[in-house]
C-alpha cells in the first residue's frame, strides 16, 4: 500500500486522493496513549489474522510502544516549534522575546525610581570660619534652621569650601530654568584617591529596605539626568529655587539619587568581532540606566559607546552618521531583564574591538512610590580636596521630596505579546487613533496602562474654541456670536399611525398610538404658549405645608386649597429665604388628587414650606371617558376626527374629574371653529388605502417650535453616525442648547415715542418699524434683521430706578421648555430703560 | 472455542518467519515479562520484574519472599496462565526461579527455570 502511495505522489495525483488511505489512521492521536491505541487498533483492524497478541509483555507490543513514544515526542516538539513562532501562543520567555525582537519592539525592564534628595544638613571637617571669625569645623549646619540667624551665610560657606575651583556658590557649571524653577549645577572637588561614581544608603519604603544612590548629574536637553558614570569625573549637587523662600519643598541645595544598584563589567576582545553578542546576566536591569565605554588597558575612560534602538543595516549607518563615530551598540533585554549588547557589524558600526567596560544598575522588580520623608536624614559622606590641597570630608544628610518618581516593575509577557504587534502596526508614528491607542502603551505597561484615543476633528481647529472636540460630540461647546436670534415659530407636523378600523385594536391604538402625537414636544410648547397666562397660577397668598418625615414626597397643605392640584402639574414650593423647589405633581392610578394632600415626584428638601406658583401640566395620558369617546367616533366612521385639549367645561369630564383641561372630540357644526397656532388640536384622517395592511390615519397639528438662528457666526455641526452615550444610563445623550444673553454696547434709551430705529433686542439687532405704547408695555412688529424671523414681540417697561413694572398680561414673554418649565424673562437692575429680551 | 493467539518473537528459535503462536507465544510473552527490568520499558516504569536487582542480595526468607511477590504479580498479569508453583533457590553464582504455570483452557503445566548469574 505503501508502495502505490509512493507511486501516487510521484504520478502527482491529488493529494486528497492519495491521503484517502489513512482513512483508518487517527490522526487525531498526538501523545503516547493515543498514538498507541491508535497503532494496535490499527493492526488489529488490519492483520487479524497475523497478530492477536496485544498483552503488554509481548514483544511486537513493546516495539509499537517505542514507535508511539517517538511519534508522542515529534508531535510534542512539532506543536511546541509551532506554538512558539507566534506571538500569542508563545510560552517560553525567549521566544516572546525574539519574536517582538523581530517587530522591533524591546521589552521594557524595570525603571527605577529618581528624583530629587533635600540636604538639610551638611558638615565639614575642614577648619573654615564665617564672617565672623566663628569656626564652622565639625558643625552642623541645619537648612532653614530657626535657632541660627546665620544659618543661610554657614551652610553656603562649608559648600562653597567643598566645591571646586570653577564652580562656586552664584558660578554654576551650569544653570536651566525648569517649570519654573531654577536649578544651578555646583560639582564638589572630589579627592583623587577616593572617587566614587555614587553615594549609596539604604532607606525602608513600601515595606522593604531598598538601596538608593546619589549620583553625578547633567543637566542636558532640558532635562536634569543623571551624568553617565565616569570615574573622573566629580560628584555634583543641584542649587533648586522656585521662589517659595526656605522651607519650600523645592528650594535649597538637592543631590540627585536613584535607586538600585550600579555594577560594571569589563570586557576584552583581542580581534575584531563582528555583530558581537555580549550577554549581561545579572537580573532586573534598569531600563535606562546601562552605559557602554571604551576603556584603555587600564580601564580608564576612554570614549562612550552610544546607545542606538537598532543595529541593523540601514538603522545602523543613520545612527553612524548621526552619531559622529560608529561607536554604536543596542541594548536589547532577555530573559530575567538581563541584557543583550549588540554591537555593530564592522561596516555599517564599529565592530567590537579593544576593552570595553559596561555599567549598569539593578533594580528592584516591583512598583512603588517613594514618597516625600521616606528617605529620612540619610547621611552621605564625600571626601573632597580643599582649597589648601589638603583632603576633607564633607557630610550631607538629605531626605527625600516630593519630586520623586514610581519604580515601576518590568513589562510583563502577557504585555508583550499584546502590544509588540500593535507597536509594529503603528511604526513610531502616530497618525490615525489607533496609532494613538497603542504607541504609548509601548513606554511600558506599568507607565501606561490605558489608552483611549477618539477620533475627533480635523486639523486646523480654531484656536478660539476653547473646548477638547469642536464638533461637540464629546465636549461641551462654547460659541460666542452677535447675529444669534431665539424665536418661536409654527410648527407644522404630519405623523401617520398605522391602523385598520375594521380589525384593529382601538383601545390599544388609541392609548398608544394616538398619544404619540399628543404628546409631541411641538404641542406642548402651544399649549404653554397660548396658555401661559392661564396654566401659571400664583398663589396669593402662598399657602403652608407639611412633609411627611417618613417619606418626603407626601405633601400635606392643612387645610384645602382654592385651586386643585392635579396630576402632572409642576409646583414651585418655596423653602426658605430664596430656597425654592420646582416638582411636578405624582401622575398616579387614582386621578385627580385631593386639594389638600397630594404626592409629587421629587423628595422634598425640607420639611416645611409654602407652594407659591402651580403650573398647569399638559396631560398626554388619556382617561376613561376620553378613550371611550374616541373609540366610538372612530367605530362611528372614517370622518375625520378632531381632538382639541380644552378648558373642562363639560359636565360628563366631571365624575371622576380630570383636570382642568381634557382631551374632547371637537363638534364642528356646534362648536367654535378652531384656530392653527392658537389652538391646541390634532386632526386625524382615516385612509384605507388599496390593500388591508395599508390602512392608517394620518395626524396632522400645528405647533410651536424654538428656533435658534444665526446667518453666520454661530454654526453647529451635525452628525448623527455614531451615537455618545451616557456612561451612567446607557442611553444616547441628547444634544441640549443653552443659551446666555451678552449685554455689551446699548443704544440710547427708546421710550414714549413712535420710533422708527435700527435697534437691538440683547445683541440681537432688529428691524423695528414701530411700535406703540401700550399701558405698561409697548408692542412692536420686529423684523430680526439677520434671520428674517417675524415675531411679534413686547417691550417691558421699567421706572426710572431701573425696577421692572409688574407685567400683566399682555407683558409677559415665555420662553417655556418641552417639559413645561418655563423661564421668564428675568431683567437684570439697569439704569437704561431698554427692551430686552 | 478458545482463542488461538498469534505473536510475534525475533528471538524465539520455535518462531518460524518470527511468528510464534499458543503455548509458545504465552511463555515467550512471560519470560519477557521476567526478563524486563522494572523501569526498562518506555513509558511504562511499572512494568517489569525486581528480581534483577535481587541477585546479589543474601537469599534471606525476606528477600526469597519480595522476589515470589514479584512474580506472582506478573502471572497474575497474564490472564492465560494460572500459577501453581513458585521456588525460589540459589547457589554460588546463580540465583534460580522454579516457576509452574498451567495454561488456560489447555490441559498443560509448563515450568519455567529462571537462571540469573551472578556475575
Amino acid at each position: 500500500m505503501s508502495q502505490e502511495r509512493v507511486d501516487n505522489l510521484f504520478a502527482s495525483e491529488s493529494w486528497t486522493a492519495v491521503y484517502t488511505a489513512f482513512t483508518n489512521v487517527s490522526l487525531k492521536a498526538y501523545d503516547f496513549d493515543t498514538i498507541r491505541e491508535a497503532l494496535i487498533d490499527y493492526v488489529s483492524i488490519t492483520y487479524p489474522d497475523k497478530f492477536n497478541d496485544f498483552i503488554s509483555s509481548s514483544e511486537f507490543v513493546a516495539v509499537l510502544d517505542l514507535v508511539a513514544y517517538l511519534g508522542h515526542s515529534l508531535s510534542f516538539r512539532l506543536d511546541m516549534n509551532t506554538r512558539e513562532n507566534f506571538l500569542d501562543t508563545a510560552e517560553r520567555r525567549e521566544s516572546v522575546l525574539r519574536m517582538a525582537k523581530t517587530l522591533g519592539y524591546n521589552k521594557t525592564r524595570p525603571t527605577n525610581a529618581r528624583g530629587f534628595l533635600k540636604i538639610t544638613s551638611v558638615t565639614t571637617n575642614q577648619p573654615i570660619a564665617d564672617n565672623e571669625g566663628n569656626s564652622l569645623a565639625n558643625r552642623t549646619i541645619n537648612w532653614n534652621d530657626s535657632n541660627n540667624a546665620d544659618w543661610y551665610e554657614n551652610f553656603i560657606d562649608i559648600i562653597n569650601a567643598s566645591l571646586t575651583s570653577t564652580s562656586k556658590i552664584q558660578d554654576p557649571m551650569a544653570s536651566m530654568v525648569l517649570s519654573g524653577i531654577e536649578n544651578y549645577l555646583y560639582e564638589i572637588n572630589q579627592s583623587d584617591a577616593s572617587r566614587a561614581v555614587s553615594f549609596s544608603f539604604e532607606a525602608p519604603v513600601s515595606g522593604a529596605n531598598r538601596r538608593f544612590e546619589a549620583v553625578r548629574t547633567e543637566f542636558k536637553d532640558d532635562k536634569i539626568i543623571e551624568a553617565e558614570p565616569i570615574e573622573t569625573k566629580k560628584f555634583t549637587i543641584i542649587n533648586r529655587n522656585d521662589n517659595l523662600g526656605p522651607a519650600s519643598d523645592r528650594t535649597g541645595f538637592f543631590v540627585y539619587a536613584k535607586t538600585g544598584k550600579l555594577n560594571f563589567e569589563n570586557f576584552t576582545y583581542n580581534t575584531k568581532v563582528s555583530n558581537l553578542i555580549e550577554t549581561i546576566a545579572s537580573a532586573n536591569i534598569s531600563n535606562t540606566d546601562v552605559w557602554v565605554q571604551r576603556v584603555d588597558t587600564t580601564n580608564t575612560y576612554s570614549s562612550s559607546v552610544t546607545k542606538v534602538d537598532n543595529d541593523t543595516r540601514e538603522t545602523a549607518i543613520y545612527n553612524s552618521l548621526r552619531n559622529g563615530n560608529g561607536d554604536i551598540v543596542s541594548v536589547n533585554t532577555i530573559d530575567n531583564n538581563a541584557v543583550e549588547l549588540h554591537y555593530g557589524d564592522g561596516v555599517f558600526g564599529n565592530a567590537a574591538s579593544g576593552n570595553y567596560r559596561v555599567w549598569y544598575r539593578t533594580t528592584d522588580n516591583e512598583n512603588y512610590r517613594v514618597d516625600r520623608n521616606d528617605v529620612n536624614e540619610k547621611v552621605i559622606s564625600i571626601p573632597y580636596t580643599g582649597a589648601d590641597k589638603k583632603n576633607y570630608r564633607l557630610v550631607l544628610t538629605v531626605s527625600s521630596t516630593r519630586d520623586f518618581s514610581e519604580n515601576f516593575a518590568a513589562e510583563s509577557y502577557t504585555s508583550v505579546r499584546r502590544i509588540a504587534p500593535r507597536s509594529y502596526y503603528s511604526q513610531d508614528r502616530m497618525v490615525n487613533a489607533q496609532d494613538y491607542n497603542v504607541l504609548p502603551l509601548s513606554l511600558g505597561s506599568n507607565i501606561i496602562s490605558k489608552v483611549k484615543a477618539v477620533n475627533t476633528t480635523f486639523a486646523g481647529k480654531s484656536r478660539y474654541f476653547e473646548m477638547d472636540d469642536v464638533t461637540g460630540h464629546h465636549s461641551n461647546i462654547s460659541i460666542t456670536g452677535t447675529d444669534g436670534a431665539v424665536y418661536s415659530d409654527t410648527d407644522n407636523i404630519t405623523m401617520k399611525l398605522s391602523f385598520n378600523r375594521q380589525n384593529g385594536n382601538t383601545t390599544d391604538f388609541v392609548r398608544n398610538e394616538i398619544t404619540k402625537a399628543l404628546r409631541h414636544p411641538s404641542l406642548i410648547n402651544l399649549f404653554y404658549e397660548v396658555n401661559k397666562d392661564y396654566a401659571k397660577i400664583d398663589l396669593v397668598p402662598s399657602v403652608d405645608f407639611t412633609v411627611d418625615p417618613s417619606n418626603k414626597k407626601f405633601i400635606d397643605t392643612g387645610t384645602t386649597m382654592d385651586e386643585s392640584v392635579w396630576p402632572g402639574d409642576f409646583v414651585k414650593l418655596e423653602l426658605g429665604a430664596d430656597d425654592y423647589q420646582w416638582t411636578s405633581v405624582y401622575y398616579g392610578e387614582s386621578a385627580p388628587v385631593a386639594n389638600s394632600k397630594f404626592q409629587v415626584t421629587s423628595s422634598v428638601k425640607k420639611i416645611s414650606g409654602t407652594i407659591e406658583t402651580i403650573v398647569r401640566g399638559y396631560r398626554t395620558r388619556l382617561e376613561v371617558q376620553e378613550i371611550t369617546a374616541i373609540k366610538n367616533k372612530i367605530a362611528e366612521s372614517d370622518d375625520d376626527i378632531i381632538l382639541k385639549y380644552v378648558a373642562n367645561d363639560d359636565a360628563t369630564y366631571t365624575a371622576p374629574a380630570i383636570g382642568p383641561y381634557i382631551w374632547k372630540i371637537h363638534d364642528a357644526e356646534n362648536d367654535a371653529p378652531l384656530v392653527e397656532g392658537q389652538d391646541v388640536f390634532v386632526t386625524l384622517s382615516y385612509n384605507s388605502g388599496i390593500r388591508e395592511s395599508e390602512a392608517e390615519y394620518k395626524i396632522k397639528f400645528t405647533g410651536r417650535k424654538i428656533v435658534f438662528a444665526s446667518t453666520e457666526q454661530i454654526k453647529f455641526y451635525y452628525g448623527n453616525e455614531d451615537l455618545v452615550v451616557d456612561n451612567e444610563t446607557n442611553l444616547a445623550e441628547r444634544d441640549k442648547l443653552l443659551i446666555n444673553y451678552y449685554n455689551g454696547d446699548r443704544p440710547e434709551t427708546i421710550i414714549n415715542d413712535t420710533i422708527t430705529k435700527y435697534m437691538t433686542i440683547g445683541s440681537t439687532p432688529i428691524d423695528a418699524s414701530s411700535y406703540v405704547q401700550n399701558g405698561d408695555s409697548a408692542e412692536f412688529d420686529a423684523l430680526f434683521a439677520n434671520t428674517g424671523a417675524a415675531q411679534n414681540l413686547d417691550f417691558l417697561q421699567s421706572d426710572n430706578t431701573g425696577v421692572i413694572l409688574k407685567p400683566t398680561d399682555s407683558t409677559t414673554h415665555y420662553l417655556v421648555s418641552p417639559v413645561g418649565i418655563e423661564y421668564p424673562y428675568t431683567p437684570e437692575p439697569d439704569t437704561n430703560d431698554v427692551p430686552s429680551v | 472455542m478458545a482463542i488461538r493467539f498469534t505473536g510475534f518473537s525475533t528471538k524465539n528459535k520455535s518462531a518460524i518467519n518470527h511468528i510464534l503462536t499458543g503455548k509458545d507465544l504465552i511463555i515467550e510473552d512471560l519470560m519477557n515479562h521476567i526478563m524486563t527490568r522494572k523501569g526498562e520499558r518506555v513509558m511504562m516504569p511499572t512494568f517489569g520484574s525486581i528480581v534483577h536487582e535481587m541477585i546479589f542480595e543474601p537469599l534471606t526468607p525476606e528477600v526469597k519472599s519480595i522476589i515470589e511477590e514479584d512474580i506472582r504479580s506478573i502471572i497474575e498479569q497474564e490472564p492465560r496462565v494460572t500459577l501453581d508453583f513458585i521456588k525460589v533457590s540459589d547457589t554460588d553464582h546463580t540465583l534460580t526461579v522454579s516457576v509452574t504455570v498451567s495454561i488456560v483452557n489447555e490441559d498443560e503445566t509448563v515450568t519455567l527455570e529462571i537462571d540469573l548469574e551472578r556475575e
